[in-house]
């Protein structure tokens, strides 16, 4: 009988990953977008991408969670109907915890971005305009590698917090591994056997992320010199 | 819109508010003392040591604090051993199963920092100190702890921030702190807009507090590091 | 940079939106799986129980596509006030409380509530004599509305799903647990955690305490009359067959 729990709780696995996956893309876009709108000339973008992250830096993720999942749509829907428009905003469970979870860490990506450019050094970016490459071309070309080595740290940290954040989609009634590990231990009065399942699976999906990402990184930090830490 | 509701109950959310404020500084105020000890562990030259630290850190960092709380609130109390042992008055208590998860899970992440801030020191200040004749105990007072603690600043400030905000998974094992209050009301009075809002408004306030007195703590004790990390 | 972004957005967006689990013209019918025998979740995951095999009943004499799916108890009757379900399905009582907001189907059954608590604890089901005991309820339920009115010397522990109070029974951390005496024999007592416990104080009903309401009921949206109807006939179209008293005898019958 326990078996049967536990598979059913790990063949969940597939959903966390799915929604974590899926969040960190959309956090990725969000945090690259806020990070160029906070280093720009136009103070309102500025101004927009700073609301953006205090206000989400400053809720807790399963409030954040709860107020996407329930009072989002409520409002919206309340709104349409006094528009006299014919249809609903609906989130099923995995759109909204996407959501959440992308734009909580997108605002953490954000700043992971933002302190990462920063370090790039500008006399590059002068030089690349002076050679006449555009825009693109210098993102593409002289940005986005020593981004992606100097965001790495950072990345990998806020990476491993949205995979565990995953679990808190478990209370908005998500599927997931959290969520079949509740049911079975309520089912079987043995909840330590099964939360310890759950909290097996994250871990596991935590040290392999640990790896990937340190190989990526060490893909990336060939040709710089190497200070003595 | 039924904000009636919520000014109705708003002291009930000054109550949650200030459970709030106790689990989070009770939390932090623990776990400050164990990080710093830990730290210290975990940089030993001593291998054993080492480990077991880097193994607890890794643990408590890896999994969620949702599971870990419900495996010290739900899980601990399914063996009879532990419901039998001298622990239980504590161990059946919401709030201290509540604490003793936060400290379990944020010393985790404090000892890394402080470790990580302990690895920066340049190692000058480390020799002045022993060519002072400072003894380990000494050295670790006035010199260690004081650099660790500047350097780690602004992780350890993100950090409590977090806690903070973990306050909110205290609604899961029945405690009413403010998300708790948030979620009664909407199971009581069938609205889901306000109670959500009035709770995300409260954090906010509190978040900001807290980030504007670290500011404040971090100008006027690490302000000296500002311009080398520039 | 601005492009890519932006057609990416869209894409998820609209992912997000069709992620959903309905389709257009499918009854969506929520129920709090944490209610053995009335509604769980098995082993595999699938939604089982007395409440799910009636209402596939009902809407296969209804002849309408139902989709019955868990979820958070939370957010269930908002949920149906706003539209987000069509209908729950949860051993809802119905109360005055709860008829102002949404519509109820005919009753299907009038439960009786009933204490229960650990074998010879000798305990006097009374206000006075329950003054400084833990009463773990689910929040939000009648069971809730009764304790918190009558017991106000008690402790009181919420808990957000129907299981969570028996857990907390056995480890001791509360007296009591208030629920339908039907689901306390069938789901606890006659586990292995409930062997020590039994049933105690009076049998309960709507008519010792409207907190108990009239009887329990499927819950519909106020403005969706015509699936109020819809519900009630294959309800009678149930009832009539004898397919109500097979379920009856099925989960509760010895």
């Amino acid at each position: 009988m326990v078996a049967d729990y536990a598979a059913a709780i790990l063949s969940a696995g597939s959903t966390t990953l799915l929604v974590a996956v899926l969040s960190l893309l959309v956090a990725t876009f969000l945090g690259l977008t806020a990070a160029f709108a906070k280093l720009s000339a136009s103070a309102g973008l500025r101004a927009v991408a700073g609301i953006y992250t205090f206000v989400v830096r400053g809720i807790p993720d399963l409030v954040i969670m709860l107020l996407v999942f329930y009072s989002l749509p409520a409002l919206l829907n309340q709104w349409i109907e006094m528009l006299g428009w014919d249809f609903r905003v609906e989130f099923s469970p995995t759109a909204a915890g996407i959501a959440t979870l992308g734009v909580i860490f997108g605002a953490y990506m954000t700043e992971t971005f933002k302190t990462a450019l920063q370090n790039i050094p500008r006399g590059q970016i002068e030089a690349a305009i002076a050679y006449g490459l555009t825009r693109r071309r210098m993102f593409t070309h002289i940005i986005l590698p020593q981004l992606v080595r100097l965001a790495l740290p950072g990345f990998t940290n806020n990476w491993l917090v949205l995979a565990k954040g995953t679990a808190l989609v478990s209370l908005i009634g998500l599927q997931d591994v959290m969520f079949r590990a509740k049911g079975a231990a309520e089912a079987t009065a043995m909840p330590f056997t099964f939360y310890l399942i759950a909290a097996g699976f994250y871990l596991a999906v935590t040290l392999v992320s640990m790896l990937l990402l340190f190989l990526v990184a060490h893909r990336f930090d060939v040709g710089t010199r190497k200070v003595l830490s | 819109m039924n904000w009636d509701v919520i000014v109705e109950n708003l002291p009930l959310y000054l109550e949650g508010a200030k459970l709030t404020l106790i689990l989070a500084f009770a939390s932090l105020c623990i776990s400050f003392f164990l990080a710093i000890s830990l730290a210290f562990l975990r940089n030993s030259e001593n291998a054993a040591l080492r480990y077991t630290v880097m193994a607890y850190t890794l643990v408590f960092r890896g999994t969620p604090l949702l599971v870990q709380l419900f495996l010290i609130y739900f899980g601990l109390a399914q063996f009879s051993l532990v419901r039998e042992s001298v622990l239980w008055p504590w161990l059946s208590s919401p709030m201290v199963c509540v604490i003793a998860a936060f400290v379990l899970n944020t010393t985790a992440y404090s000892t890394e920092i402080f470790a990580g801030g302990l690895r920066h020191i340049p190692v000058g200040e480390i020799e002045a100190a022993r060519a002072y004749g400072m003894s380990g105990l000494v050295q670790a007072r006035r010199i260690l702890i004081p650099a660790m603690l500047t350097r780690s600043l602004p992780l350890y400030g993100n950090e409590m921030i977090m806690m903070l905000h973990a306050t909110s998974l205290a609604s899961t094992v029945t405690l009413l702190e403010v998300t708790g209050v948030a979620r009664n009301i909407t199971l009581n009075y069938y609205i889901q807009f306000e109670p959500y809002v009035t709770a995300a408004a409260i954090y906010l306030v509190l978040t900001f507090a807290l980030v504007s007195a670290f500011q404040l703590v971090q100008r006027r004790w690490a302000g000296y590091l500002e311009s080398r990390i520039g | 940079m601005r492009l890519p972004a932006i057609s990416l957005f869209a894409t998820l967006i609209a992912t997000g939106t069709m992620l959903n689990p309905a389709h257009a013209d499918q009854i969506k019918i929520a129920t709090d799986a944490t209610f053995p025998p009335f509604e769980s979740v098995d082993a595999s995951g699938k939604v089982v129980g007395y409440d799910i095999e009636l209402m596939e009943a009902i809407c296969e004499a209804a002849k309408l596509d139902c989709n019955i799916f868990n979820a958070a108890w939370d957010g269930m009757i908002p949920g149906l006030i706003d539209g987000k379900y069509d209908a729950l399905i949860s051993q809802l009582t119905v109360t005055d409380k709860r008829r102002q907001v949404i519509a109820f189907s005919d009753i299907y059954s009038h439960p009786t509530f009933r204490f229960v608590a650990k074998k010879g604890a000798g305990l006097d089901i009374t206000p006075e004599g329950l003054a400084g005991k833990i009463i773990a309820v689910q929040t939000g339920t009648p069971m809730d509305a009764y304790v918190t009115a009558h017991f106000r010397q008690a402790t009181i522990k919420r808990y957000d799903s129907g299981s969570a109070p028996y857990l907390e029974l056995s480890a001791g951390r509360a007296d009591l647990h208030i629920s339908y005496q039907a689901q306390i024999i069938h789901s606890f007592l006659k586990s292995d955690s409930g062997k020590d416990f039994e049933l105690v104080g009076p049998q309960l009903t709507g008519k010792d305490a409207k907190e108990f309401g009239e009887g329990v009921a499927i819950a519909i949206n106020k403005k969706n009359v015509a699936l109020v109807e819809e519900i009630n006939k294959g309800l009678a179209v149930v009832r009539e067959s004898g397919k109500l008293d097979a379920l009856n005898a099925k989960y509760f019958g010895e």
